[in-house]
């Protein structure tokens, strides 16, 4: 009797830890947030680079708020939005995390982004002239903010310093058009030494849609209803920029940058010039040779000037334990202070105009002020509610002629109509 | 003309200390049916192999009619071999399996078919010819072995435990096939087994093995009647012979409850010998102990009062399991004897018969 | 009479007691493993049976399409190739691994010294995670600095194969990966098998005068289709569902992607990058199919040509 009643005890704890265990995830705190006491709160980030930064605010936020404390997590993008999305459904979001434009209608749609509007307007410091305003359009949904913009990017011309001297040509600047560009990067490639003049990748923000804009074409229609690619404008922008690994060979084919990217081609010095977007810089920068060889010019001119600009935002969830916590270091990111700290460590721009000047200062070593000087002729980077699908498929169609097997023109009929029929089902 | 020599052959493995077979000796004639028996591990299989070729000699010469042939292939030694587990090629038709080594020796088509024809006739075989091995029962198996091993006519037969795998009954039915197979093919059989009776049944001669030595050759019945020590007394015969040590003195052997007169032989040979007063082992085979009131009353020296402590009947007899003053032995009888367990029985020895060997050497003492 | 009929009844209870107490204990125990069963897997299964027949919006509510995705799938041509490519790599690597795994195990059954060495050798791949040795191959296969080509280079072979972006060398490079990381697994299941087969067949055939190689046709491969056949199965269960060495040596703008994408990276593409899940769902219940029809085709063919004792 004895023993069957100790059995019968193992039996039950086996099968509650069982339980316990199957259904036990992050254990956070289930009690009822006071606000009086200490406080944790989880801020989500996918960018390793911009980590110091991020921690640098959370600790000079933690010595304003004593009270609270940031745990800044970075999640690598490719399993970012997965995790994201799985634990929205669970209920259990970061307290605030960052938004991207590819992402926001989804999230918008889901309903599980608190609605930031009457924290700006009750804010008096805050104004949201100050910010890009596609960006602030970007992350607003009818009559709702769902993020606070937090740094914006652009496009720069990024060139080797040594290769050029070597050549005897002068570096880029604002003079140069896209006869330049390709005159010079000609002089640039040796094919012997395996130096390429220009660097083009088959990339969209860090390629040819920049000289898209910048030949007067467009990527998707303002309405977002129809593609650009019917555009004779685009057609010959994109064809120009295949040409150049294809016809001209100053740049590797795209087949060959899926052996080496184009960050290595360019910190191992075989490349005189590439487009990288202001986030790479920390990247530049990092690499002890890239870092003494390289810096940063304006983007050529074509018919005219022309940059992908585009935005992170910070959103905070909808169902966090922790809403006054939450906003409060929102507010405090989104203010001057917390964006020059951030600016500081040099893993963006930050989105505040004023504060931005602290991502210049951060890279004494390079021209880094061209990227803010290029807000001047921004483009935002084209989104829609499914961008990834028809990016996708923009991809796909244009590798025939990225291998040089149809040429742009023949597959934009069908890229056009590709990228449509996904616009009609949004 | 012997048919196969064996010549001071010993066995040892690379990794060990001792021999698995010493010195074995053997002159075997043509169209013999030798079987080699022996307990698990006596060596019995490993002398075979090496006939075959299949294991080594370490030391001595191996003779098949005139020629050594201790480092020949054992595809050109001209044997056939039947194994334990038959070895049946399990995709191949029964005709398939028995045709393989001819084909490899490429023979024309009409001769394989021939022979296989007649093999299979022979063995009851000829309606399953194109059946695959898994549609075979085991006794249908084992002929299929044997029939593969027929159609190569080879000088000598080899086999190795063959009746190992099937059921008693079965057993039985595949000796007499065996025997009767040896009859007409009139070749050279090695038989193996650890079965006594087989070995008894089957053979010309026995050989029979223990530890890898040979402890005796001979007839079936030279090795039954005439044992050379007690460990070929108590292998051959079953129930086994009954073995006791006992202390000879004039003509009587007592200890363990045993007190008998011996006969007049064994006294003149245990006399002559040496062995008054001294410790021997005493040998009687179950038969041989009698409960018929005949043989009571033939031999009264020879008669001893007994407890039945078990009785087992068999149908035509019955093994009695007696109480001998203390000593336990073994005693068949004829069933029309009724005993049952716990009864007491006068019995009477037949000292004729009975054996008797030296205590350190086991050897028979003549 | 009372105190008769009472322990009568008490008896009773009692193994009613027991019974209750021992089912308690069955499904306690097997409770653990039931439950990772159902959320983990045939929740997750029915789930996705249900999602392909809708557009699966992932806050909201889904709506029930029916058979559009599926009828989408069949004019999607990326859906095709892929099938294409899923097919080629199945039945030319799991042919190539078995043979392969085969002849390994033949080696690595012999009485010979280090032995042991070399099956571990073998076995070596298995250890390594997939995404580490996809990695790993990655590096190689560089046309420009790999391993590969600078040795190729070594041996008088001019040019670079482009093993990574080529569209008509990728689906070959990954066969090879998929080959040289499932060798080593199937020769050691090989190789129980080999040991198994008694020496007599051995020894019969040598008798009747059969060389080694004839040994081989006659008595080892027949007698080893039973392993044989399981690993036909379980290698082509598993080289239709490739997908870890596709998503590390190929990246998604690889250009040639679509010459080596298998219908589970399909999968995955569409369910997770390009968010729209039901479609996913769809593929992969249609790989499912595939693979169901094909392990049923072959446990049908099982009879003809597999011999069990």
């Amino acid at each position: 009797m004895r023993k069957l009643k100790w059995k019968r005890s193992l039996g039950a704890l086996t099968v509650v830890s069982s339980l316990f265990l199957a259904g036990c995830q992050s254990t956070s705190e289930s009690e009822e947030n006071t606000e009086d006491g200490p406080v944790e709160i989880t801020y989500s980030i996918w960018d390793p680079v911009q980590l110091p930064g991020m921690k640098a605010a959370a600790e000079a936020f933690n010595e304003q708020e004593e009270n609270i404390t940031v745990n800044v997590e970075v999640t690598p993008w490719g399993q970012y939005w997965t995790k994201l999305e799985s634990s929205a459904k669970g209920g259990n979001m970061p307290d605030i995390f960052w938004m991207h434009s590819n992402e926001i209608a989804k999230y918008s749609e889901g309903d599980v982004l608190m609605d930031l509007s009457e924290v700006i307007e009750s804010d008096e410091e805050m104004d949201l002239s100050l910010f890009p305003d596609e960006l602030t359009e970007q992350y607003t949904d009818g009559e709702q903010m769902l993020g606070i913009p937090k740094d914006y990017s652009t496009i720069g011309l990024w060139y080797n310093k040594d290769l050029f001297d070597e050549a005897g040509i002068d570096y880029p600047d604002e003079t140069w058009t896209w006869d330049t560009l390709l005159e010079n990067a000609m002089k640039l490639t040796d094919e012997e030494a395996g130096v390429y003049g220009f660097l083009a990748p088959l990339n969209r923000e860090e390629g040819y849609h920049n000289f898209i804009y910048q030949n007067g074409g467009e990527v998707l229609s303002e309405d977002k209803k129809e593609s650009g690619f019917r555009d004779p404008a685009t057609i010959e922008a994109v064809q120009w920029y295949v040409d150049l690994s294809m016809k001209y060979g100053v740049s590797p084919t795209a087949g060959e940058f899926a052996d080496n990217s184009n960050m290595s081609y360019f910190q191992s010095g075989r490349a005189a010039m590439a487009l990288f977007g202001s986030w790479m810089t920390a990247e530049i920068a990092s690499n002890e040779e890239s870092n003494e060889f390289a810096d940063v010019a304006v983007m050529p001119k074509g018919k005219n000037r022309a940059t992908i600009f585009n935005g992170l935002a910070n959103s905070i969830s909808a169902n966090t334990k922790h809403p006054e916590a939450a906003i409060k270091f929102l507010k405090f990111l989104s203010s001057e202070e917390g964006m020059r700290i951030q600016g500081q460590e040099g893993g963006a721009i930050p989105a505040l105009k004023g504060a931005d000047s602290s991502f210049v200062e951060a890279y004494p070593q390079f021209n880094t002020e061209i990227f803010l000087e290029e807000m001047e002729y921004r483009e935002i980077k084209p989104y829609s509610k499914f961008t990834t699908r028809w990016e996708n498929v923009e991809n796909d169609t244009l590798i025939p002629a990225f291998t040089g097997e149809k040429t742009v023109e023949e597959v934009s009929e069908q890229l056009a109509n590709n990228v449509e029929a996904i616009l009609e089902v949004e | 003309m012997a048919e196969i020599k064996l010549e001071h052959i010993h066995k040892r493995y690379d990794n060990a200390e001792n021999y698995a077979v010493t010195d074995f000796n053997l002159d075997i004639e043509d169209n013999e049916f030798i079987v080699f028996v022996g307990p698990s591990g006596c060596g019995k299989s490993t002398t075979l192999r090496m006939i075959a070729g299949l294991e080594e000699v370490t030391e001595g010469e191996l003779y098949i009619g005139q020629d050594v042939v201790n480092d020949v292939a054992p595809k050109d030694r001209d044997i056939a071999m039947v194994f334990q587990n038959y070895a049946l090629y399990p995709h191949m038709t029964v005709f398939d399996n028995m045709a393989f080594g001819l084909k490899l020796r490429k023979m024309p088509k009409d001769e394989i078919k021939e022979r296989v024809d007649h093999a299979a006739e022979m063995l009851g075989l000829s309606d399953l010819l194109d059946r695959k091995p898994a549609a075979l029962s085991g006794g249908q198996r084992q002929r299929v072995a044997l029939g593969r091993a027929v159609v190569r006519s080879p000088k000598v037969f080899l086999m190795d435990e063959p009746l190992s795998n099937l059921d008693a009954k079965l057993r039985v039915h595949m000796r007499t096939e065996i025997a009767k197979l040896h009859e007409e093919l009139k070749t050279t059989m090695i038989y193996v087994t650890h079965d006594q009776t087989e070995a008894m049944t089957l053979a010309d001669r026995i050989v029979i093995m223990d530890a890898g030595v040979i402890q005796q050759v001979g007839t079936p019945f030279d090795v039954y009647n005439s044992p050379n020590n007690a460990f070929v007394a108590s292998f051959i015969g079953s129930p086994a012979m009954n073995l006791n040590e006992v202390t000879y003195s004039n003509g009587r052997i007592t200890g363990q409850g045993i007190d008998l007169a011996v006969s007049e032989p064994t006294k003149k040979a245990l006399d002559k010998n040496g062995y008054e007063g001294k410790k021997v082992i005493f040998g009687i085979r179950p038969e041989d102990i009698h409960s018929e009131q005949i043989a009571l009353e033939a031999s009264p020296e020879s008669v001893m009062e007994t407890n039945i402590t078990v009785a087992e009947l068999t149908g035509a007899e019955s093994i009695l399991y007696i109480d001998v003053g203390g000593t336990e032995m073994v005693a068949v009888v004829d069933a029309r004897d009724y005993h049952q367990a716990g009864e007491t029985m006068e019995v009477a020895f037949n000292m004729n018969k009975a054996h008797f060997f030296d205590v350190e050497t086991e050897e028979v003492i003549r | 009479m009372n105190s008769q009929s009472e322990t009568k009844s008490q008896k009773v209870s009692y193994k009613n007691k027991e019974k209750r107490s021992m089912m308690f204990w069955g499904w306690a125990l097997i409770a653990p493993t039931l439950i990772g069963l159902l959320v983990l897997n045939i929740i997750p299964m029915i789930q996705t049976l249900v999602m392909s027949f809708q557009n699966v919006s992932t806050f909201g509510e889904s709506t029930w399409v029916h058979f559009d995705n599926y009828i989408r799938m069949i004019g999607d041509p990326k859906v095709w190739q892929s099938l294409k490519n899923t097919l080629l790599y199945g039945l030319v690597q799991v042919p190539i691994t078995v043979i392969l795994s085969t002849i390994a195990a033949v080696l690595v059954n012999q009485k010979i010294k280090g032995v042991q060495v070399y099956r571990v050798i073998y076995f070596l791949p298995m250890i390594a995670a997939p995404a580490a040795v996809a990695m790993v191959w990655r590096w190689m296969y560089n046309s420009e600095y790999g391993l590969i080509n600078t040795f190729l280079k070594f041996l008088g072979f001019s040019g670079n194969i482009e093993w990574l972006y080529n569209p008509n060398v990728v689906l070959w490079s990954l066969i090879i990966v998929g080959i040289w990381s499932s060798v080593g697994y199937n020769m050691i299941l090989l190789l129980s098998g080999l040991q198994e087969i008694p020496t007599t067949y051995y020894e019969a055939a040598d008798l009747d005068g059969a060389g080694p190689i004839r040994q081989f046709f006659s008595i080892t491969l027949p007698l080893l289709t039973p392993q044989l056949f399981f690993v036909l199965v379980t290698s082509i269960i598993s080289a239709f569902q490739v997908f870890d060495l596709i998503y590390v040596m190929f990246d998604d703008t690889n250009i040639a992607l679509s010459h080596v994408e298998s219908l589970a990276y399909l999968f995955y593409d569409h369910t997770f990058v390009l968010d729209d899940k039901g479609y996913g769902a769809a593929i992969v219940i249609v790989l499912v199919i595939l693979i169901m029809m094909v392990t049923v085709i072959q446990l049908v063919g099982q009879k003809k040509w597999v011999n069990y004792d």
